[in-house]
């Protein structure tokens, strides 16, 4: 086909275009996704910043409901302490009565478990089951996404009612607890709503929903997680967050002294 | 000789004129016998399998763990520096029969809905093809080992999950530095045997366990040294540990850090047997910053010291029927000086006739220590005759193999082990015992004179 001098350009200057066209295309979702990377690492940071209390103390009573195809449903109750600015927190088991009076006890980078039978403190890892549940210790720490993982893709979609950006995640070292994840979080406020676990062999591990949320002065914290086992199947973890205080903590309760006094 | 050998068979008869009476000591003395053979067979067994399978399970006599403090504080297994390690090696020289190098990882099992702990070992199966062949394959071939992500189960852990074999099961575990991951296996074949102490061993290929531990294929995190004389074992280990001091490069197990294993291994309701041989597969903890160090740092251990706290229990079964063979020897020493005083008096008249007749005082008193020698030389066969029949007995019984006691079972039962020493040292006492017991009332019998024998009439 051709087209003449009078109805438009010369075929040769098209073809040229078109081309320019075609680049620019391919171009510009790879710089918008370029952007959108930096912008997304800033997303994590604002996760963390949102679900992080600055200088105030943070105490719940945290109810765990476990289903364990093997085991059946358990529930526990555990009292939780959280300072933030030091890093520091307390989970004080309060039923079953089997297990009432064991402690897991965050201070100066050490994770310590109180075994109130024994009576004597051990080293533990944040990376450990909680309690024989889904959820892992680090599940009670302050949030540190913008530390452990960097982005390496990202797009938007819709996660129910809320608009989400959909963030592939890579861990930053091998001391973090999954080597690989993708998390869903909605776009104002920034808030994780669905995140998907992965082993550094890629099999999905773990997937986690927070439904909702409680907003205390500006910090967000999820009032309900729940934690789906995606290898064993059947097995998942429902924890609900109540009585929830931000007013001041003794020093004294981040103190193993503190932890041994009430599990008599 | 010959008098000897009269005096003998008088005392052979005196043992069955009051049949009664003999029987019942005998079967004392008998009750004793038994008692403490049974209980020396049983301890003896349990040390001799629960040796053998530590040693089966562990691959050698002594085991070189590394520990490296990463730049973050965490603690971890791993030997980085293998040129420390190497020198050291080379000093037991010849008394080291061969070298394994091996990782290991708890981790669990999973099959849909169903999980297990188990205790991984990933090994070289070129380098041990004498564990290939001790493997007690029931189902399935060695060959599909060739697949590194093979591994053959033991029949009970099979069981509970319900696999069968060339179906697939996951493995979740914690790597080196810390990080979850999980690891798909393919079920090659089932083994007959399984683990120890409450947990089953699975072996699995070190270069596919090292990927999913975060590790290059070519590492480790520990030596195993398989000794030629097992009387060297303390010989090759202090040589070794010697080496690694002298480059302050040894560690042990402080109770800060590493003492704290056993409760946390407890807690995750993983059982005791994870803690022999390694601390190497839970999620790493922090080291104190005045406690942490550059390099590799080694800790040697060997099969005695895996075996201490089994030793230790043994030992209290040890005692307690020691103890309780006193306690039966006493009651038999007290109930042959009776017997013997009762048999002085009956038999006094008796004396007094074959002392008229001639018979010695030395002979007389040889025929009250004969005739107690055999009572209790008589008790003492039975006694064994029944401890064997009740070891064979007790021996038949299967008592499983899902049990914490599993260290000390071969082939789901208990194994007693009688040892000649031993029982030879038993009766030594026994003989002891009945000499030392009967020689008041034979010294009485040879000093009784004849005419006041005759005279007394009981």
């Amino acid at each position: 086909m051709t087209v003449s001098k009078k109805e438009g350009l010369p075929t040769r200057r098209r073809v040229v275009a078109v081309c320019g066209l075609l680049l620019l295309a391919a171009v510009t979702p790879a710089l918008a996704t370029a952007l959108a990377l930096e912008d997304a690492q800033a997303i994590l940071e604002r996760i963390d910043e949102l679900s992080t209390f600055g200088e105030g103390d943070f105490a719940s009573v945290v109810t765990i409901i476990t289903e364990d195809p093997g085991h059946g449903v358990t529930r526990q109750v555990v009292q939780m302490f959280r300072r933030d600015r030091e890093g520091t927190f307390l989970m004080l088991v309060q039923a079953p009565s089997t297990m009432r009076g064991q402690g897991y006890l965050r201070v100066d980078e050490n994770l310590w478990f109180y075994d109130p039978e024994s009576r004597r403190f051990s080293r533990t890892s944040t990376k450990e089951q909680f309690s024989q549940t889904d959820a892992r210790n680090s599940d009670f720490e302050t949030s540190s996404y913008a530390q452990d993982y960097r982005v390496t893709a990202v797009s938007e979609d819709r996660l129910g009612r809320h608009d989400v950006y959909i963030l592939d995640l890579e861990a930053t070292s091998r001391e973090v607890t999954y080597a690989g994840g993708r998390l869903w979080v909605a776009k104002e406020p920034s808030l994780p709503l669905k995140v998907e676990n992965y082993s550094e062999t890629g099999r999905l591990m773990r997937t986690s929903l927070f439904p909702s949320y409680t907003n205390i002065q500006g910090t967000y914290i999820a009032s309900t997680m729940i934690f789906v086992d995606e290898l064993v199947q059947g097995q998942k973890t429902r924890i609900d967050l109540t009585e929830i205080s931000v007013d001041p903590i003794p020093d004294n309760v981040f103190t193993r002294a503190y932890v041994e006094r009430v599990s008599r | 000789m010959r008098r000897l050998g009269t005096t003998a068979r008088m005392a052979l008869r005196n043992v069955f004129r009051q049949r009664r009476r003999s029987i019942l000591l005998m079967g004392a003395i008998g009750f004793g016998v038994m008692t403490i053979s049974v209980a020396q067979g049983f301890t003896e067994g349990l040390i001799r399998t629960a040796h053998g399978r530590v040693l089966e399970l562990l691959g050698g006599h002594v085991y070189v763990e590394g520990r490296e403090v990463t730049t973050s504080g965490s603690l971890v297994s791993l030997v980085g520096d293998e040129a420390v390690l190497e020198e050291a090696l080379s000093l037991a020289g010849d008394q080291v029969e061969a070298v394994f190098y091996r990782s290991t990882a708890l981790g669990e099992m999973i099959f849909v809905s169903r999980v297990r702990p188990v205790s991984l070992t990933g090994v070289d199966w070129e380098a041990e093809a004498r564990l290939v062949e001790s493997l007690d394959v029931v189902e399935g071939e060695t060959h599909s080992l060739a697949d590194p992500a093979s591994i053959m189960l033991p029949v009970p852990l099979a069981a509970e999950l319900g696999v069968r074999v060339g179906e697939s099961v996951l493995v979740r575990l914690t790597g080196v530095a810390g990080q979850l991951n999980v690891g798909e296996f393919t079920v090659g074949g089932l083994l007959g045997d399984s683990g120890l102490i409450g947990i089953d061993t699975v072996y699995a290929d070190k270069t596919y366990l090292n990927r999913l531990l975060g590790m290059e294929s070519r590492q480790y995190q520990q030596a195993i040294l398989s000794v030629r004389n097992a009387a060297a074992v303390t010989d090759v280990a202090e040589t070794v540990a010697g080496r690694f001091s002298a480059h302050g490069r040894l560690t042990t197990r402080p109770p800060s850090v590493f003492g704290e294993q056993a409760d946390r291994i407890g807690r995750v309701g993983i059982g005791p047997g994870a803690m022999i041989g390694s601390m190497s597969s839970m999620a790493p903890v922090r080291v104190d910053e005045s406690a942490r160090w550059e390099g590799t740092r080694f800790e040697v251990t060997t099969i005695h010291d895996v075996m201490e706290p089994l030793m230790m229990m043994l030992d209290v079964l040890g005692y307690a029927s020691l103890a309780l063979y006193v306690v039966l020897l006493s009651i038999t020493m007290v109930g042959l000086l009776n017997t013997f005083r009762m048999i002085l008096i009956e038999r006094t008249s008796e004396i007094g006739t074959i002392r008229a007749l001639g018979m010695q005082r030395g002979q007389v008193r040889d025929l009250v220590l004969l005739e107690a020698l055999s009572l209790a030389l008589g008790g003492a066969l039975v006694g064994l005759a029944a401890a064997f029949f009740t070891g064979a007995i007790a021996s038949s019984i299967p008592v499983g193999t899902r049990t914490p006691l599993a260290v000390f079972l071969d082939g789901g039962s208990f194994v007693f082990s009688f040892n000649v020493l031993s029982l030879a040292g038993n009766l030594a006492v026994l003989t002891a015992v009945t000499l030392l017991s009967a020689y008041l009332p034979a010294r009485q019998a040879a000093l009784i004179h004849p005419a006041d024998a005759l005279r007394t009439s009981y």
